[in-house]
């Protein structure tokens, strides 16, 4: 009985121990992948409603912890999304069709550009974040907000992902990557429980060494 | 008809036949349009629209021309292999416009022999010395140069990439009418033996009369 308890105290705290790694780590998450080359006019936001930019992979690495923070880099050509554009303000970036809240601001018109985007990940949206990077796969995606006429393909709101370059007269080509980090902590549910199992694992071992000290006063 | 003044006349009329040709370029160079869109749209964009400088040209022999494009799908195997054509001021050059990778930006340089019934025809709309470079599609309306597909046959023509400009360029090599110098010494000693024969033929008669 005692062998089986100590057993139990081992478990438990080698759980505690895993758990506690993977609290501290908020550790980053990074993957890179080659631009998909797609382009298109961007559609409105949707669940399978994107234009994709990336497909990124990362297994093994993402936990079921929820994600907190998120940083994008990706190259767009003629996004339209500059200060005075068409599209500035309108394009948001997405990940398995859930809008993560980034806007992709900054690719202006005629230009081929490449921006880096990253923020903070509140809960709610954190937690659906977190179920669809729990496959170890993440698509990359553009939508928009607002499908204004210039979006409606009248030679306007082009955007390209490109996933290669060749320019002033380079003869290779330079393949174009986007970017993809995020972070995990546990939920407050979650700590709450793993603090209860350390104090209780401690209330425990606390009792059974006054439990042993009585013990030996009693046969002394 | 007095038969100095034909002498006079016909001296003329070597001096002004007497020009010869020389080769000359028109140049231009300038940013790229930024436009982009579809090429089967009611308006194709542009690559650029350039303003030549140099003599014109009395026929037009050749060209090169160098632009960068975006997802031009003409690469081969691509969807608009063999499809993209050059116009220039809306006449067909004829060039197709192959190498243009599917989703890749790409500078490509473009060379051309120009036959004396397209020199005519660029030659027409030459004017201001205002050039417009378009692309043309040749199968506007396959499925995957359509509205109702997504990521088709897009292209855009960037003036910036990365924060350097991007710059599309045209050389147009011709033959322009000049005067020879050799021609115009000739024509000149022609004219003024013409003009010493007169001369001495007035003094003749004067003293005769």
């Amino acid at each position: 009985m005692r062998s089986f308890t100590r057993l139990v105290q081992f478990a438990s705290l080698a759980f505690l121990i895993s758990s506690c790694g993977s609290l501290s780590a908020s550790s980053i998450i990074t993957t890179s992948h080659l631009q998909t080359g797609t382009s298109g006019v961007v559609p409105l936001g949707g669940p399978s409603s994107f234009l994709p930019v990336a497909n990124f992979s990362f297994s093994g690495q993402s936990s079921t912890n929820r994600v907190n923070w998120l940083s994008v880099t990706l190259t767009l050509s003629d996004g339209d999304t500059g200060v005075g554009d068409a599209d500035y303000n309108h394009i948001n970036l997405s990940l398995d069709g859930v809008n993560t809240g980034l806007i992709a601001n900054g690719f202006d018109h005629g230009s081929v550009l490449t921006r880096t985007f990253s923020g903070m990940v509140a809960s709610p949206l954190g937690v659906l974040l977190t179920s669809k990077l729990a496959d170890g796969h993440a698509v990359l995606g553009l939508q928009t907000s607002v499908l204004s006429v210039i979006d409606k393909g009248t030679g306007g709101n082009y955007v390209s992902a490109l996933k290669k370059c060749k320019v002033n007269g380079s003869p290779v080509f330079t393949p174009i990557f986007a970017s993809l980090s995020f972070s995990q902590v546990p939920e407050p549910a979650t700590l709450v429980t793993l603090s209860a199992l350390g104090l209780g694992f401690l209330a425990r071992r606390r009792r059974d060494r006054l439990h042993a000290k009585k013990l030996n006063s009693i046969s002394n | 008809m007095d038969r100095s003044l034909f002498s006079l006349l016909t001296s003329l009329c070597l001096v002004f036949s007497s020009v010869g040709t020389c080769s000359a370029d028109l140049i231009g160079t300038v940013l790229q349009s930024g436009q982009s869109g579809t090429l089967d749209n009611p308006v194709i964009p542009e690559i650029a629209t350039f303003n030549l400088t140099g003599a014109p040209l009395q026929t037009i022999t050749s060209f090169d021309i160098t632009f960068t494009v975006d997802d031009g799908d003409s690469d081969v195997g691509d969807a608009d292999h063999n499809n993209l054509v050059l116009y220039l001021n809306g006449v067909n050059t004829g060039v197709l416009l192959n190498g243009f990778g599917d989703g890749s930006t790409e500078e490509l340089t473009f060379s051309s022999i120009v036959s004396p019934t397209l020199s005519a025809q660029l030659n027409a709309t030459l004017g201001t010395n205002t050039l417009v470079a378009t692309i043309v599609d040749l199968t506007p309306n396959s499925s995957v140069d359509s509205f109702t597909t997504t990521g088709t046959n897009y292209v855009s023509f960037p003036f910036n990439h990365s924060g350097s400009p991007t710059s599309a360029s045209i050389t147009i090599q011709g033959i322009t009418a000049v005067p020879e110098p050799s021609s115009i010494v000739l024509s000149f000693l022609a004219l003024s033996s013409f003009g010493g024969a007169r001369m001495l033929n007035r003094r003749r008669r004067k003293k005769l009369s």
